[in-house]
């Protein structure tokens, strides 16, 4: 699995499947498809409403990889931007914390690469068994303890505090029509 | 080697090329990111063609959205009327729109936009061999990576060199869809990496990012081959980017010429961090950002109010100029003019003038215009702004 376009070069010849993690570019089916002519299958983006994946799944020319269930990660920065924090308000430098705006929480994770901020909550897509042409479903366990992910691998989310994302309302972008 | 400038509505396209950029990008009122900039209609698309192709120059249109499948309807049909109007290409970042234009064969380039987030060769390549003729490198390209790349691929390589960052690699954050359900991808981006976020007890978490600046290494840069020089801000006033253009026009000049002292960069790099009310640095190019490169919480901002008017017209005879206000000014204040063939001077205010060119000693009121004396010629579209540098001596 990987989402750098450059290794579709690298890896041509490599006679296993290869999985295209598009993120947040594999929004349509028509640039799926495109993607398509160059990988086994690829992972339909988290951006996406119930209705918009459907019409994916129910189109594609090859099965695709569903993200079901894990923390969606929002945005990732080459800074690393909790040491830079840290060294600002002179306290220990944190790997990993949890903060929030209003009610919306998130995880943020640092490593040599950058910071990640994913989620507060799981996200979890309750129709993913009733779509065709799933090549593989995607559960990410970041954080999960042993007992939770055994609890997700039997399909159980009681203890896990999950929410749809974008799944119930596609997201818009202009703020108003033009005359 | 080109400059590239940004323009958020027909009224600044004269304004970018008149301060000296050799080419200038712009949105449509679909497919474009900025989806809330006022942005070109097909004919203000089709004037601003015109006008820079009058002057040898040229004209890139956004079509840098990644599309969901809801958005494909008339995109066809956009691109082929961009064609015809004579764009000299578009700037993309969805793979179906780079595909559809090699599908049609039209004929304006297709420039991969800075979304993609290109930064190795090989994924240069790959979309070399879908036909795109120019990589905009994503924002956080080392001089390593920028070498590599040129070294490897030979491609047009277009590189930022001033203006606002985003904090997530371009293309890969949606910040602002789990904030505000607003499309960052789509060009209804929220900001969210300028919002504090809060840890229970301790000192709110900022990750906004200072803006770009390249002044220290454009001439390192003409040297690696970069190909064009892209100023950031569709949205952003002409006073911001007739200054920029400016600043990095002279710097541009004077390192080709040899002529550039250490003085000079330093007045231009104060120029260009006061127009924008924001602190800039060259990021990523020759290091990884740290504590420098960002703000942190208890940062005030305040606008400035440094852009006092816009020269119309100029009567040798009279030295009187009639200008259009922008800010409020006085009789005493101590101002400065700048322009593309106006060496910056700066003069005391003495004489002001209304309309009808009775004597006033306020100008007071938004775009009210005002007769003054000057002490030297000024040119039509100079701009009159407060004194806060000295000039360099």
């Amino acid at each position: 699995m990987f989402d750098d376009l450059g290794l579709i070069l690298v890896l041509k010849d490599l006679n296993v499947p290869k999985i295209l993690m598009l993120t947040h570019l594999g929004n349509s089916l028509r640039g799926i498809t495109k993607y398509l002519e160059y990988v086994d299958t690829v992972m339909i983006s988290t951006d996406l409403a119930y209705e918009e994946i459907a019409y994916i799944l129910n189109n594609t020319p090859k099965p695709l990889v569903l993200f079901t269930f894990g923390l969606v990660p929002l945005m990732y920065s080459r800074r690393t931007l909790l040491t830079n924090y840290a060294l600002n308000a002179k306290t220990p430098i944190p790997k990993k914390i949890t903060s929030h705006i209003n009610e919306k929480y998130f995880h943020i994770v640092e490593n040599d690469y950058g910071t990640v901020f994913y989620t507060g909550k799981y996200f979890l897509n309750k129709e993913a068994d009733k779509y065709p042409n799933v090549y593989a479903e995607y559960y990410n366990p970041l954080f999960l303890s042993d007992e939770e992910i055994k609890m997700v691998i039997d399909n159980n989310y009681t203890n896990i505090d999950t929410f749809s994302f974008l799944l119930d309302k596609k997201t818009m972008y202009k703020l108003k029509e033009e005359d | 080697m080109e400059l590239l400038a940004p323009v958020g509505r027909i009224e600044n396209v004269r304004f970018a090329f008149f301060y000296g950029a050799d080419a200038i990008y712009l949105g449509g009122r679909d497919f474009s990111l900025r989806a809330n900039a006022k942005n070109f209609s097909l004919d203000e698309i089709k004037e601003a063609v015109t006008i820079a192709h009058g002057l040898g120059k040229k004209v890139y249109v956004a079509v840098n959205i990644v599309f969901h499948d809801e958005d494909f309807p008339n995109l066809e049909d956009y691109l082929k009327i961009l064609d015809s109007i004579g764009v000299d290409a578009i700037i993309a970042s969805d793979i179906t729109v780079v595909s559809l234009v090699k599908a049609l064969n039209l004929k304006f380039e297709v420039h991969l936009s800075t979304q993609a987030s290109v930064l190795n060769s090989d994924a240069a390549r790959f979309w070399q061999n879908l036909g795109v003729k120019r990589i905009v490198l994503a924002r956080e390209a080392s001089r390593e990576d920028i070498k590599q790349i040129k070294d490897d691929t030979g491609l047009d390589l277009e590189v930022f060199i001033h203006g606002a960052m985003c904090t997530s690699f371009s293309g890969k954050c949606v910040l602002s869809n789990y904030m505000t359900n607003r499309d960052a991808n789509r060009g209804g981006c929220a900001q969210i990496c300028r919002w504090n976020f809060e840890i229970n007890e301790k000192p709110d978490l900022t990750i906004t990012p200072k803006d770009l600046n390249m002044v220290p290494f454009i001439e390192d840069m003409i040297n690696l081959g970069v190909t064009s020089f892209k100023i950031e801000g569709r949205m952003r006033s002409i006073y911001y980017i007739a200054t920029v253009i400016l600043v990095y026009r002279r710097l541009i000049d004077k390192i080709k010429a040899k002529t550039l002292t250490e003085k000079e960069a330093t007045y231009y790099l104060n120029i260009l961090n006061r127009c924008a009310n924001r602190d800039s640095t060259p990021q990523f190019y020759d290091k990884l950002p740290g504590v420098n490169e960002q703000y942190f919480a208890g940062r005030d901002e305040v606008s400035n109010k440094d852009f006092l008017g816009l020269v119309l017209e100029y009567d040798e005879k009279t030295n009187l100029i009639k200008m259009e206000q922008r800010n409020y000014f006085k009789v005493g204040d101590v101002v400065q003019f700048f322009g593309p063939n106006t060496e910056t001077f700066e003069m005391t205010v003495t004489e002001l003038y209304d309309e009808e060119k009775r004597p006033i000693t306020v100008a007071r009121h938004p775009q009210m215009i005002v007769y003054m004396r000057v002490i030297r010629k000024v040119n039509y579209l100079d701009m009159m702004r407060v004194k806060i540098f000295d000039l360099i001596k």
